[in-house]
């Protein structure tokens, strides 16, 4: 079966993801304790006036656009593609109409205000641009009245998931989280043999024999993404040897294995389960920290509701660069960028460290002492592009449309010269090394990429 | 103009386009201000390291008088000027305004004189911007597919209000301190007093007119977006913190037994 459409410059309505069937949706709603709506228009006008009313970031959005276009120079989906729908304006007019067609202005003047009425081809319209979004709050960025469609998609995203319309892969990762506590579905024993499979590639490596704990008490729990389990061993190598390196008395738990949240990307309802959840682990194991790993929209989720719900049970969160950095600031570690080679290393930002994260000077600080040669990206900092496999887009059916965003920091890399790109995310790891041998074979050239703290952990001498 | 008419120009229409211009705009930010939510999250600032108040504060100050986040992406210089020109001579032309409600200590000449230049340089400047503005809106496919009635009826009768303030300034040039002034003190000090209004031409009538409905259509549209940043939590909302500082047991070589020492809520 060909599952992929092709990619036609200007028009991208048919990038479309598949979407959760019926047996995974009920199993989404059960968890989130709603019903399935059974009128889905109505259903959808009513969920989205409540939302709205609700959130005042997305309701000052929808209200206040000036439709000055601004926001279109800044769009990643839209520069890519061209398609107006697919820009930060443009999305927040498909549903901005729908509001103002039940309005008295859209009621006396129609279609002149903008005003459309909603139909089930017209929500499904909705549905299709609003899972090409990639959450990457560029649009916020230059917006001059700080308008974010990331959280206008988010929470469009939630009145859908209510409505039944759910894309398979967000439903699918959502589901694994919840029921085995990481995206991947995990069990236990895969990710305990995963732990002391690299414990032993960094005795050999290194020498060194490093502890830690798996779900035992302890000062502090580490959580990175589990795809630091599955794919980025070299990070988990990082991580591990750090930690030790500092002396923290620390615990892996195969309950939460999970920094990231798809839930920011689908509904906040399940946002705060899988947030409680890694509190909950965090509780029960009376830890006094919980350390992230690296992860971009990870970070986002838990730096704004993880950790401010860790506090209320008096444990602290933080991520593991500030730890490198306070560690190599005071000199508890000593690094030989040598290890690191002469290759130029191109640092992009990954979109929610840049963008709200307030992370963007720590790994900066940390790569210059770990590399030789280290250069920013032309676009970096708050202006860095997205991998082009945020927002849970980072699905196969999408995999053209995601070349296409890709080629924009993948061409910033190129000006630079880069010979690695540095994205200390797991969705950005994914996405490049889908993206990467595509560009790299359309260019003709063999950029790599890699995370932070594999070069970290290359570079950490004993 | 009977006197009647008078009335209706100078007196009932302004404080109805007051009226609704105060009660629109609190009806807004009250409904603004009752949406409580951030989308599930602590905070949803986007701008980076912004901590403080006086971080937030001083953002604020440089969106709105430098723009700076348009060239923070890619450029679009016609924006960038356009946008410039047009605001700053509107602010001006504003304070200029001002002028005829405070009084300045200057004789009636130099205040003519600098309505003339500094009134009318201004005027011309948010003329110029504004032309480039909808230039920009007319011309280009993308802008024209996001502009609606909103946005056009903005555009016309700013273009409307601004070509008929600078016919005043330039051709008709009225002793502005003898008719208008008077007559816009007496209306905001609530003391309504029309006299001084029976001479003034068509072209200050209407341009008082056409303000006072600008005036009254700011609450409805996107003209909201004067005061707007103020509320908008992605702007003034400081980002949550994490603390950095603290070692959290880090350094001790030999790893501890986490004991959970009583505040793990256990
Ligand atoms: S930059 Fe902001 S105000 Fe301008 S069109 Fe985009 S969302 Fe609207
Ligand atoms: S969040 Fe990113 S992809 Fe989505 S509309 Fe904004 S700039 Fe475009």
């Amino acid at each position: 079966m060909d599952s992929k459409a092709e990619f036609k410059f200007g028009n991208t309505s048919n990038m479309e993801p598949f979407w959760a069937k019926e047996d995974l949706v009920k199993t989404i709603h059960d968890k989130a304790g709603i019903e399935t709506l059974t009128d889905v228009i109505e259903g959808f006008k009513t969920g989205l006036k409540r939302e709205i009313a609700r959130n005042r970031n997305v309701k000052m959005a929808i209200e206040t656009c000036v439709h000055c276009g601004a926001c279109l120079n800044a769009c990643p989906t839209y520069i890519a593609t061209g398609d107006i729908s697919n820009s930060p304006v443009g999305r927040a007019d498909l549903v901005r109409n729908v509001i103002k067609s039940e309005k008295p202005a859209g009621k006396i003047f129609g279609g002149l205000a903008g005003a459309r009425k909603l139909d089930a081809a017209y929500l499904d319209k909705i549905a299709t641009y609003y899972y090409q979004c990639l959450e990457c709050r560029r649009c916020g960025e230059i917006c001059p009245f700080g308008i974010d469609q990331a959280d206008v998609t988010r929470t469009v995203r939630s009145v859908l998931h209510d409505a039944g319309k759910i894309s398979r892969y967000t439903a699918t990762v959502i589901n694994n989280a919840e029921k085995t506590g990481n995206n991947m579905g995990l069990p236990a024993p895969a990710l305990k043999a995963t732990i002391d499979f690299v414990k032993d590639e960094i005795k050999e490596e290194k020498g060194i024999d490093v502890s830690f704990k798996v779900d035992e008490k302890a000062r502090a729990m580490f959580v990175p993404p589990s795809a630091d389990f599955f794919s980025n061993l070299e990070t988990l190598k990082g991580y591990m040897f750090f930690l030790h390196s500092i002396g923290m008395d620390y615990t892996f738990t195969t309950e939460h294995a999970e920094l990231a949240n798809f839930g920011l990307f689908t509904d906040t309802k399940h946002l705060r389960i899988i947030g409680d959840h890694l509190v909950s682990v965090a509780k029960k194991l009376g830890v006094k920290v919980v350390v992230a790993g690296e992860c971009g929209h990870g970070w986002r989720a838990f730096k704004n509701y993880v950790i401010p719900r860790l506090k209320e049970q008096g444990i602290e969160g933080i991520h593991i660069f500030y730890l490198v950095e306070e560690a190599l600031k005071t000199g508890k570690i000593k690094l030989n960028p040598d290890n690191n080679g002469d290759s130029v290393y191109v640092y992009q930002d990954p979109c929610n460290y840049a963008r709200g994260g307030d992370l963007i000077e720590e790994p900066r600080y940390i790569l210059q002492k770990v590399v030789k040669n280290y250069v920013d990206s032309p676009h970096s900092r708050e202006r860095t592009w997205c991998c082009g496999g945020g927002g849970g887009v980072l699905t196969d059916e999408l995999l053209p449309l995601r070349v296409e965003y890709a080629k924009l920091w993948y061409e910033d890399a190129a000006s630079v010269h880069g010979d690695q790109v540095i994205r200390p995310c797991a969705i950005c790891k994914a996405q490049l090394s889908h993206t990467i041998p595509k560009l790299n074979k359309m260019n003709s050239s063999n950029l790599t990429n890699s995370g932070l703290m594999d070069l970290v952990y290359k570079a950490l001498t004993v | 103009m009977s006197y009647i008419l008078e009335i209706i120009a100078f007196v009932v229409i302004p404080y109805l386009a007051l009226a609704i211009f105060v009660s629109g705009m609190a009806y807004r930010v009250s409904q603004w201000l009752r949406s409580r939510e951030l989308t599930g999250l602590h905070t949803v600032a986007v701008v980076p390291y912004t901590f403080t108040p006086m971080d937030v504060i001083k953002d604020l100050f440089k969106r709105v008088f430098a723009f700076y986040t348009l060239p923070k992406m890619e450029k679009d210089r016609v924006l960038i000027v356009g946008t410039m020109m047009f605001h700053y001579g509107i602010w001006f032309s504003l304070l200029g305004h001002l002028a005829m409600v405070i009084p300045m200590g200057i004789s009636l000449q130099l205040h003519d004189i600098i309505a003339l230049y500094m009134g009318g340089g201004a005027g011309l400047v948010a003329f110029v911007g504004l032309l480039i503005l909808t230039a920009r809106r007319a011309a280009q496919h993308k802008m024209r597919l996001i502009s609606y009635l909103d946005d056009y009826f903005a555009i016309s009768i700013l273009l409307v209000l601004i070509v008929l303030g600078l016919t005043q300034t330039f051709y008709i040039r009225p002793d502005f301190m003898a008719t208008v002034s008077p007559w816009l003190v007496s209306i905001l000090t609530f003391s309504p007093e029309v006299s001084s209004m029976s001479q003034i031409s068509p072209v200050t009538t209407a341009h008082i007119l056409v303000s006072l409905i600008f005036i009254a259509y700011i609450p409805f549209g996107k003209m909201a977006h004067i005061i707007s940043s103020i509320f908008q939590p992605t702007i003034t909302k400081s980002s949550f913190k994490v603390e950095t500082k603290e070692s959290f047991g880090a350094g001790n070589k030999a790893p501890q037994v986490g004991n959970g020492d009583g505040n793990n809520g256990q």
